[in-house]
């Protein structure tokens, strides 16, 4: 299967960008991290057409390319050892006032790696147990025990109101 | 239940500024690692076929490469993966930026400006004029803003590249347990890998070219293509005098790593004394000739856009032609600085007065 003309691919950049931009921001927390995983996400969705086949797969493999690329990051040794659980990131490229509520990346940048993925991918991209799992690699056990410990740290850190009690055990 | 963070979350990432879509850039990268992921596949299939056709590799059986040292993210700092450079030179010490602004390095020279993905790499010392397996070379990361950053980083000897598309740089190291390849991270300025070339002989050690995962040592008579991510290290059947974005320059012809073809060959009516030249992103060639110069006292030089396979004839000034970021290809003679569009062949030409007695570098030249 050839590749996609350019005209066609660049087309496919600008319509994807913005939505993996947004995911990326939220498992990373970082604008320059998140920027350099949504370009290698879609280079690498570029060079595997041979998988792809057809630009309209092409968006649902980005994604998945996304959350692999990630998962492969957080594996590595000098991920885990540099991410800063004590310090809190900046919100750069934010048009929110800062003051105005705890910051919820603030509050992602605190959990594991993986709890954090497990977060955004059921809670913003609205995928089920079953589907983070394999996006993850990882057993839907696994899934739910990180959603459960994700979520009893984002209650400690945003409260109650953010994150009631119940949460996540209707959210399969 | 699951509404309330759901909708913080949607509101987090409504509320963030995105990035304009860089797809050029990812259009590059995803030709380069189409190119690399096909290169290691037929690299692959030619150690197998070595092995049966009982070429002995340079790496013994059962004496594999240690693992390398964990390697960094791809990208850990705001500038990796877009830096823009332009003419970037230097003259003698002094590295020209190409937009008016300098930056001078703390040494007597510099030897080669090495593009990578976060800038510019110096590399400079007190006099590289002839660099032998003893002369030191230091480095420094020159940041699209203008920022120099000294690396603590010295190396000997002719072995050293950079990958345009990464922060990286490669080089041969002799130490006490033999000869090595080492991958040095220039952001975050700390060495990220170090696979050792058992059985190879330090004075047979020659030009390194580092392209991706993959880092290519020239030596005699062959070439060993080492995985510095995996430590896996095997032996090419054919040494290039470059190797960019999964092509090979040797001294009469552009291979395609990944299926063999030629890209570009020499012209047949010139001789030995032609040069090719290929850009840092792969995507051109310059094509010169001394011959010429001697015959016709003037040098016949060929732009080739190795996307499209159109040719531009090229002023008589690219004999060490430069590149910017976006491909375009530079040259200073003649108190001029005159760049050459790759895709179109027109060209424009600025007052560049440099100090004839300096020593004179242009990024991306060799």
């Amino acid at each position: 299967m050839p590749p996609p003309t350019d005209a066609d691919y660049t087309e496919l950049v600008h319509a994807c960008w913005p939505g993996l931009y947004r995911t990326a921001y939220l498992l990373l927390g970082d604008a320059a991290e998140a920027e350099d995983l949504v370009q290698t996400a879609l280079a690498k969705t570029y060079a595997s057409w041979s998988k792809v086949r057809d630009l309209e797969a092409a968006p649902a493999y980005a994604r998945t390319t996304l959350v692999n690329t990630a998962t492969s990051w957080f594996r590595r040794r000098s991920w885990r050892n540099e991410r800063p659980t004590e310090t809190l990131p900046d919100r750069p490229g934010h048009e929110h006032d800062p003051t105005d509520r705890p910051t919820l990346v603030a509050a992602l940048a605190r959990l594991a790696p993986r709890q954090r993925a497990v977060v955004v991918l059921r809670f913003y991209d609205d995928l089920s147990v079953a589907d983070t799992a394999t996006a993850l690699g990882v057993t839907e056990g696994t899934v739910k025990s990180q959603t459960s410990d994700a979520l009893a740290t984002l209650r400690a850190l945003l409260g109650d109101e953010a994150v009631p009690q119940t949460l996540g055990a209707h959210h399969d | 239940m699951t509404d309330r963070l759901a909708l913080l979350l949607h509101d987090e990432a409504d509320g963030l500024v995105v990035p304009p879509a860089p797809a050029d850039a990812v259009l590059a990268r995803g030709r380069g690692l189409r190119r690399r992921r096909q290169a290691a596949a037929t690299g692959a299939v030619a150690a197998v076929v070595a092995v049966v056709a009982g070429i002995a590799l340079v790496v013994p059986a059962g004496s594999r490469p240690s693992a390398p040292a964990p390697a960094a993210p791809t990208s850990t700092s705001p500038d990796v993966g877009t830096a823009a450079y332009g003419t970037v030179y230097s003259e003698d010490a002094t590295v020209h930026l190409g937009d008016g602004r300098t930056v001078t390095v703390d040494d007597q020279v510099v030897e080669a400006l090495l593009p990578v993905s976060a800038g510019v790499v110096a590399r400079h010392g007190d006099d590289l004029g002839i660099t032998d397996n003893t002369t030191a070379g230091r480095y420094t990361l020159i940041t699209p803003d203008g920022r120099a950053r000294p690396l603590d980083l010295v190396t000997r000897g002719p072995g050293y590249a950079a990958d345009a598309d990464q922060p990286y740089l490669a080089y041969t190291r002799v130490g006490p347990g033999g000869l090595s390849v080492v991958v040095h991270d220039v952001v975050r300025d700390r060495e990220v890998a170090s696979i050792p070339l058992p059985g190879a002989q330090e004075h047979s050690l020659g030009h390194v070219s580092l392209d991706g995962d993959l880092v290519y040592v020239r030596t005699n008579p062959s070439e060993l293509v080492v995985d510095w991510r995996t430590g896996q290290v095997t032996s090419g059947v054919r040494s290039y005098d470059d190797v960019v974005d999964g092509l090979g320059v040797t001294d009469d012809r552009v291979v395609d790593l990944a299926s063999g073809d030629t890209v570009l060959e020499r012209d047949p009516r010139q001789d030995r004394t032609t040069q090719l030249f290929l850009s840092p992103d792969g995507r051109s060639a310059v094509e010169s000739s001394i011959r010429t110069l001697r015959s016709r006292g003037t040098l016949e030089m060929t732009l080739h856009d190795l996307t499209t396979g159109a040719s531009y004839p090229l002023l008589d000034r690219f004999l060490f032609p430069g590149w910017t970021s976006d491909g375009s290809v530079f040259a200073l003679r003649g108190g001029e600085l005159t760049v050459c569009e790759p895709t179109t062949g027109a060209c424009t030409s600025t007052p560049a007065p440099v100090d004839p007695d300096a020593r004179v570098t242009v990024v991306g030249g060799r």
